[in-house]
């Protein structure tokens, strides 16, 4: 699907200030379709960025390309752009078709055209049914998806949407992250903001985080974490013999720590190891289990413990925002 | 909350001998519509997670257990007593935190807090002294004495904890206590959740769509849906039987085609499937152990870089209770 | 030596008795509406009235006084008198709830703090008899206890024949200002509760005085009617305060018509109010 001219998502030394109070700060960045994570704190800048991305506030300094369209040609831009916010409101008295067709309208469509894609947009978020009911009427989870629908509804190629998993039941969330996946491999842009990091780590394809307007990290996780070798990477092994292992494991060179963990909610003991390789501790492991040299031994489950966007989020950003 | 005696390790939890809620033919409903249809549980855990799609009837319970709506028929009782007939005592005995904002623009979180905890039945200096008390376990430093409109999502979420728990309530009931909380706000959440737990003086109902975060803290789970239970589960009975039960485990290979392994693995009599590129899940065979499959890995020069036993996470069983029954019409 | 760990404990102490918690209701709303200076200054301008009206009534009883500065036939303290007197100070009165009572719900409405009031062993009359009675405390300050007070004096200086003639005025001051305060109280929290921000809840309080008064007159030149003034409130409890206070009653007798309508006022604001304070919103 792409475009003469498409050249994806581009931010070039892109700043934002309101005032003095900063926004986003020199942001250099390439979004490549498919789903992007944006995770970070609240007030780390992710609004500002997602504002930026829809062209509905435009850069102090640096420049924002969406699909080759800047924002200072917003009939263009709103075309190939939809925005589902975080918040919750709606124009009052519509239904949930009513609402989509306005929509449509805003952007040109022409009525018979608006008819078949609202259709579209409801059976897709599954609120076909209630498509005609107010929703001034529907549950939390149903007005997060009518929300979901208008930004889909006109067919964008760029998708921003800001926790659109907010107030889904696990059902609604499995669907609509179904939904997420096929719109990404059919090659639109989606850019989600999640806070559910687990979430994150299942659906993305890649991942911004945001930390005082500053952009800390992007790119795939894994690609991510191994870059960072100021955190060796830690390897979780639940097992009936942790102690045992430990001594078997320690004698490495690339070994930094081993430390026996409390049972988890299954009751198995277990040892988290910290490395500098973990090529090495694989093959370590894997030669002791095949040759018995730990008798007795019985692994229940090994795992990386921190290759995931939580632990990166832990270590990149920290405890920095929110709380008190 | 500061305990006068030298500390001690999280003591065994303190059951009550009543269910901490009770249902009996439980009928429930907004004017006409009924949309509690005979529920019938008695729920019994330290943490107890109540889920369901939108719409099954949890707000509806909660509003039930708190006495904003009257039971149609049967009854419901919390902790020994019915919440029709001895509706104040009950709510006495119970902290809530709603799931929306919920909070006294223009007064400072200590005023808000003692005054909820007045309210509750304590004494004006007691109120005091256990509203500062709650805020500082909740973690509000300085803030506490500035106006509650102006906090962050995060601190407003704070503050109604705080506010359910001055009274040391014997149910907490929470409803989405992890709502829109930032990664550090939602850890700390669920940290103080299995605090509360763990001290034993209350028990909790848990209310919440991350499934996650219920699998964290929870060790019983109720599942409506449209108005009934469709699943009760003791979830610390489960795991206990799920290690006597065959293993099924999840491996990622690493150095070479999966394909080999599986197939020697069915030669020796497990039932092997392909996940996706070098991921396998094998049923074994009875009598063999996990350490057989190293063996078998390294006969076939491949390392197993991930290993994890195929329990069913709440998910699946979430999904699994959902799909059983026939499709509801406009869910929501 | 110890180390004194944080953890969650209940509460196994007293409790206050279940009737007093209404109260406690009650003194954070009187703290809360004191806590303004503006406010607070209003209140005590609201006595200057009452003020002036005593040296009235003491210079009146001194009528060597008056003859020193030779002035004759000063005014008699009588009904008239007391009859203007709550006049007026239900007047102040009224502008202070305007100021005063939208703080009271409207910030326990607007952020779904009632449902939290509710989760408590608090019922829903006891949540509003604490509110209600911060109005009747305020307003009867400003009323009643003045306007007895001052009877009082005046029964004290007037003489025995004074107060045998005039001793059933004493009911009249009572009931008329207890009319008043339970009118305006009841009205002000139907406004407070169905209109989220303060200010709007205080114009619409002052609007609803100044607007009956001229609808009233309005709608008797243009339908030619006469009954104009059961749509001004003000006018309402002058007409039954005319009847209190055994004054000749105005030209149109609308007494029967002006309780009537005050009762169903007082009824129907009391309506609106338990249709907003309520734990759960329902939309369908």
């Amino acid at each position: 699907m792409t475009a003469a001219g498409e050249t994806g998502i581009v931010f070039r030394n892109v700043s934002k200030f309101y005032g003095e109070v900063l926004g986003v700060n020199r942001v250099n960045l390439t979004i490549p379709p498919g789903i992007t994570s944006l995770v970070g704190p609240n007030g780390s800048g992710k609004t500002t960025l997602m504002n930026l991305l829809a062209g509905l506030v435009r850069p102090s300094r640096g420049e924002v390309t969406v699909l080759g369209i800047p924002p200072e040609e917003p009939e263009r831009l709103f075309q190939v752009v939809g925005y589902c916010t975080q918040f919750d409101s709606y124009p009052p008295g519509a239904s949930g078709r009513e609402f989509l067709l306005a929509t449509l309208a805003l952007h040109g469509c022409e009525p018979a055209a608006a008819a078949r894609k609202a259709q579209a947009a409801l059976e897709r978020v599954k609120l076909a049914e209630a498509g005609d009911r107010k929703i001034a009427a529907y549950s939390k989870g149903m007005r997060q998806r009518i929300r979901l629908a208008q930004a889909l509804c006109h067919d964008p190629q760029v998708m921003i949407l800001d926790e659109p998993l907010n107030g889904l039941d696990p059902l609604a969330r499995a669907e609509t992250v179904a939904l997420f996946k096929q719109l990404g491999s059919a090659g639109a842009y989606l850019v989600i903001s999640s806070h559910v990091l687990h979430e994150v780590d299942a659906i993305s394809d890649q991942v911004i985080m945001l930390s005082n307007g500053y952009v800390v990290a992007e790119g795939q996780i894994h690609g991510v974490r191994a870059e960072m070798r100021e955190h060796p990477l830690q390897v979780r092994v639940r097992c009936s013999h942790p102690h045992a292992l430990a001594a078997a494991v320690i004698g490495h060179p690339q070994m930094l720590d081993a430390r026996v963990l409390e049972p988890d909610a299954w009751g198995s003991p277990g040892l988290q190891v910290t490395t500098r390789d973990a090529d090495a501790l694989y093959a370590e492991i894997n030669r002791l289990m095949a040759a018995n040299r730990v008798p007795g031994l019985d692994i229940v489950s090994i795992a990386p413990a921190d290759d995931d966007a939580g632990s990166v989020y832990q270590y990149l950003v920290g405890e920095a925002g929110g709380g008190a | 909350m500061p305990t006068a005696t030298a500390s001690e390790t999280a003591a065994a939890p303190a059951r009550s001998t009543a269910p901490a809620v009770a249902l009996a033919g439980l009928r429930v409903g907004y004017g006409k519509r009924e949309i509690l249809h005979g529920l019938n549980a008695a729920l019994h855990g330290r943490v107890i997670g109540l889920l369901g799609p939108n719409g099954a009837g949890k707000s509806t319970l909660i509003a039930t257990l708190l006495g904003f709506l009257r039971p149609a028929a049967g009854t419901a009782s919390v902790l020994g007593m019915d919440v029709a007939q001895a509706g104040q005592q009950v709510r006495g005995q119970i902290g809530y935190m709603p799931e929306n904002d919920a909070f006294i623009a223009n007064q400072s979180a200590v005023s808000f807090v003692r005054m909820m905890g007045e309210l509750a039945g304590l004494p004006a200096e007691a109120a005091l002294e256990r509203a500062h008390e709650a805020l500082f376990y909740v973690g509000l430093g300085e803030a506490r004495y500035r106006a509650v409109g102006g906090y962050s999502l995060g601190m407003k979420q704070l503050a109604k904890l705080a506010q359910a728990i001055v009274h040391g309530p014997r149910l907490l009931i929470l409803d989405e206590p992890t709502n829109s909380l930032d990664p550090p706000a939602r850890l700390r959440m669920l940290r103080l959740i299995r605090e509360i737990r763990d001290a034993g003086a209350c028990q909790i109902l848990l209310c919440s769509h991350l499934l996650r975060d219920v699998e964290e803290t929870c060790d019983e789970v109720v599942i409506l849906k449209q108005g009934r239970i469709v699943h009760h589960a003791d979830l610390a009975a489960d795991r206990a039987a799920a290690g006597r039960s065959v293993p099924v485990l999840e491996i990622e290979l690493h150095g070479g085609e999966a394909a080999a392994l599986a197939a020697a693995a069915q030669a020796r009599g497990c039932e092997a499937t392909r996940v996706s590129g070098n991921r396998l899940r094998l049923a074994l065979a009875r009598g063999m152990e996990a350490g057989e499959v190293f063996r078998m890995a390294a006969e076939h020069q491949l390392q197993v870089r991930r290993l994890s036993q195929g329990r069913d996470t709440l998910e699946d069983i979430f999904l699994r209770a959902m799909r059983d029954e026939p499709a509801p019409e406009a869910r929501g | 030596m110890a180390v004194y760990k944080q953890t969650y404990r209940g509460y196994e102490g007293p409790t206050t008795p279940e009737w007093s918690r209404a109260l406690i209701l009650y003194r954070y709303a009187l703290r809360a509406v004191f806590r303004s200076k503006l406010l607070l200054g209003f209140y005590l301008i609201c006595f200057v009235f009452p003020l002036v009206d005593l040296i009235a009534i003491y210079v009146a009883n001194h009528a060597s006084f008056l003859a020193g500065l030779g002035i004759r036939n000063f005014f008699a303290i009588n009904r008239s008198f007391f009859y203007s007197f709550v006049h007026y100070q239900c007047v102040f009165a009224f502008l202070y709830t305007a100021f005063a009572a939208p703080g009271l719900v409207a910030p326990d409405l607007a952020h779904g703090g009632l449902a939290l009031y509710l989760a408590r062993p608090l019922r829903r009359f006891e949540y509003l008899l604490g509110k209600i009675l911060v109005l009747v405390a305020l307003l009867s300050g400003l009323t009643r206890v003045p306007g007895l007070f001052l009877f009082a004096v005046q029964c004290v200086m007037g003489g025995a024949a004074w107060r045998s003639a005039n001793a059933w005025l004493g009911w009249s001051i009572f009931a008329a200002s207890w009319i008043w305060i339970i009118g305006l109280s009841l009205l002000a929290l139907a406004v407070s509760a169905w209109i989220k921000w303060r200010v709007v809840a205080g114009a619409a309080l002052l609007g609803i005085y100044f607007f009956g008064a001229g609808l009233g007159g309005a709608m008797d030149l243009v339908l030619n009617t006469q009954n104009g003034g059961l749509l001004d409130f003000m006018q309402l409890h002058l007409l039954v305060w005319s009847d209190l206070f055994r004054l000749a009653p105005p030209p149109l007798a609308l007494e029967r018509e002006a309780w009537a309508v005050l009762i169903v006022l007082a009824l129907g604001s009391l309506a609106l109010v338990l249709r907003r304070v309520r734990p759960l919103e329902v939309v369908r």
